[in-house]
């Protein structure tokens, strides 16, 4: 089921529940390098998504999370936010907005395209790393990182 | 007194139902596949989906309920001795395989090795849990229960002026799957319920928390007491807003049962880990069969104590835990191995390779690690001191990875002198070494018990815990005011 289908279902399931909702869904990709001694000590490559459920019902808020995205998970992510809000302090000045619009960053200017490929940027860490450590004042070179993380945020609120 | 009770308490029939396996065997299988055909002579999928809850009181009110499903799939990739990992919440196989490539960019190389078929086992479950968070998350119960501890906790004295208490629950479900046949799941439920009291007279403010947990489901109601949890907090928050300054210098120590065990897994325990013994970091790296300890001292570091904290079926490698002798009569005996490290030092896996999650490549770590008891009499211990110090609660402190120097916060203390214990005192520190103290620890006790601690490392931070009976220390520094 594609992504956003997955955010109208769990709102809708919010909304069946006489609640109001909002949703964040954080996608990312991310490499991370740690050169020591002219060496590679960590290299690790990520990517995550992760559903951030926000729910108010009878001015008590809820919030959940899931980095599971099949139907029971995400079933479990309401009924979790629901289950939270219903031990929480009334917070009357808290409200979720309904909108009807959509907001997007400019990709290019935030998040441009990367042309360097993983090879070129373990040369980059360790070249870094070298040329620091052959400073003469310089002794040791404890930790060099290099990360790069690419990140997607999207909102979805009900629509009235 | 306000009590905030739920207003209109959602009741879920169930909060999440489990599937497994939790990655399609076939999927498993082309994932390790594209390993191999990359070049890693190793390749390891570990899959973790995990339901947790957290449950916070301050005083008599619910500050918060939060809750969260972890979920993602975590690859081990090994050429030669180099360790590659990555991981993603995503279980498609073309983002799978896109890890792989990208992990593997700078280690191309021609197959050398062919998966073996998986061959599916489950271990027997030695930790049976009841009331687990997937079946009902019993808010109204955890949230009864903080409440019934911090009630207790005022009613010892009217200068509590405050508690904090939290009730946190985990199911975690894990599945295996690597090049050299395994395939294996394994589930762990964790519970831990703790109360901390602060105690105010004026200016003066001081703390005491108590802490129970294990590797069970909320059926730990059953073993547990609100009032001995609230009593016990402010007891010690009582103690300690009494207490004098503590003198300071080198002196005997008698270190307290339970808590008191985290010297030795902290400055002894984590040096005999594969992790660091491999590189020669450890002090101990070559001390195999050496005389290390007092002969007093035999230490062990057991994964499979019935519902204790620190215990497990199987690792995070699928290997079965057992119960490793670490030192035997002061004898070095055994290390803690994992995978990696038998690779490296030779030695046998010890079932030792433990993660905090997904997001971590495992490493040889400690389970329940603990001094055995001995015969000693806490009377005789307190006996033997002309001027020195009763440690009877440890808190945190901070050790030099290697050589195991420390210096470690006792939060309950007393003054002993001509070998009676004399007045309670505070902020003392305890600093030595942990090859030190093994050989100054001349009498332990019979009072053995364990506690509840995560400990942290380069593979996360993991339950342990810590134990051992009452223990004597002939020479240590410590530090205080007086």
């Amino acid at each position: 089921m594609a992504l956003e289908d997955q955010a109208s279902q769990i709102l809708e399931q919010v909304r069946a529940q006489g609640a109001q909702g909002d949703l964040i869904v954080d996608q990312g990709e991310a490499l991370s390098l740690k050169a020591k001694e002219g060496a590679l000590e960590e290299h690790k490559v990520t990517s995550s998504q992760v559903f951030g459920l926000r729910v108010i019902k009878d001015q008590r808020v809820g919030i959940a999370y899931s980095e599971a995205s099949d139907a029971a998970s995400l079933q479990a992510l309401v009924d979790q936010a629901l289950l939270n809000a219903s031990y929480a302090a009334a917070e009357p000045f808290e409200t979720i907005v309904p909108n009807g619009f959509s907001l997007e960053t400019d990709d290019r200017l935030l998040s441009p395209e990367d042309p360097a490929s993983v090879a070129d940027k373990i040369a980059l860490a360790l070249q870094i790393e070298a040329s620091l450590a052959s400073k003469p004042e310089v002794k040791n070179v404890p930790i060099t990182v290099c990360k790069i993380c690419v990140l997607n945020v999207g909102c979805s609120q009900p629509r009235v | 007194m306000v009590v905030l009770m739920p207003y209109n308490l959602y009741q879920p029939n169930q909060l999440i139902k489990w599937k497994q396996p939790m990655l399609d065997v076939a999927r498993a299988e082309g994932v390790i596949d594209h390993g191999i055909a990359v070049g890693a002579n190793f390749a390891e999928l570990f899959i973790e989906k995990s339901l947790t809850s957290t449950i916070s009181t301050l005083s008599h009110q619910v500050q918060s309920v939060e809750s969260g499903i972890d979920f993602g799939i975590g690859i081990r990739l090994v050429f030669g001795g180099k360790v590659l990992y990555g991981y993603t919440n995503k279980t498609e196989a073309d983002e799978l395989k896109r890890i792989i490539n990208e992990l593997a960019a700078m280690d191309l190389r021609d197959p050398s090795i062919e998966r073996i078929a998986f061959n599916f086992s489950k271990p027997e479950e030695a930790h049976p849990a009841t009331l687990t968070l997937s079946s009902d998350a019993e808010v109204e119960s955890k949230v009864a229960y903080l409440l019934a501890a911090d009630a207790a906790a005022r009613a010892a004295s009217n200068v509590i002026s405050q508690t904090r208490g939290a009730c946190r629950q985990k199911e975690q479900h894990i599945e295996l799957f690597n090049s050299e046949g395994l395939h294996t799941q394994d589930a762990r439920n964790y519970i831990r319920a703790t109360l901390t009291a602060i105690a105010a007279d004026g200016q003066e403010q001081a703390s005491g928390m108590w802490s129970d947990g294990g590797l069970l489901g909320w059926e730990m109601r059953e073993q547990v007491d609100p009032k001995r949890t609230g009593d016990e907090a402010a007891r010690q928050a009582l103690v300690n807003l009494g207490a004098k300054a503590c003198p300071s210098g080198r002196m005997p120590v008698v270190i307290g049962n339970g808590f008191g065990g985290v010297i030795f897994h902290e400055a002894c325990g984590h040096l005999l880990e594969t992790t660091s013994v491999a590189k020669k970091a450890s002090v101990f790296h070559d001390k195999m069969g050496a005389l290390i300890a007092n002969e007093a001292v035999s230490a062990v570091d057991d994964g499979t104590m019935a519902n204790e904290w620190g215990s497990i079926n199987i690792d995070d490698e699928g290997m079965a835990t057992q119960r490793t002798q670490l030192i035997k009569d002061g004898k070095l005996t055994s290390f803690l191995v994992d995978r990696l490290g038998s690779e490296q030092t030779g030695f046998e896996r010890t079932g030792s390779g433990r993660r905090e999650s997904y997001k971590f490549a495992p490493a040889s770590r400690m389970r329940n690690t603990f001094i055995e008891p001995g015969d000693a009499d806490f009377d005789e211990m307190i006996g033997s001191i002309d001027r020195g110090l009763y440690a009877a609660q440890m808190g945190g402190g901070s050790v030099q990875p290697g050589t195991g120097e420390f210096n470690f916060a006792v939060t309950e203390g007393y003054y002993v002198e001509d070998g009676k214990i004399q007045y309670p005192v505070k902020a003392a520190t305890l600093i030595s070494t942990g090859p030190a103290v093994l050989k100054e620890i001349s009498m332990v006790g019979r009072d053995f018990s364990l506690a509840c601690g995560m400990c942290g490392s380069v593979s996360g931070a993991v339950p342990t815990s810590v134990g051992q009976a009452t223990l004597k220390v002939d020479d240590i520094l410590v530090g205080g005011q007086g």
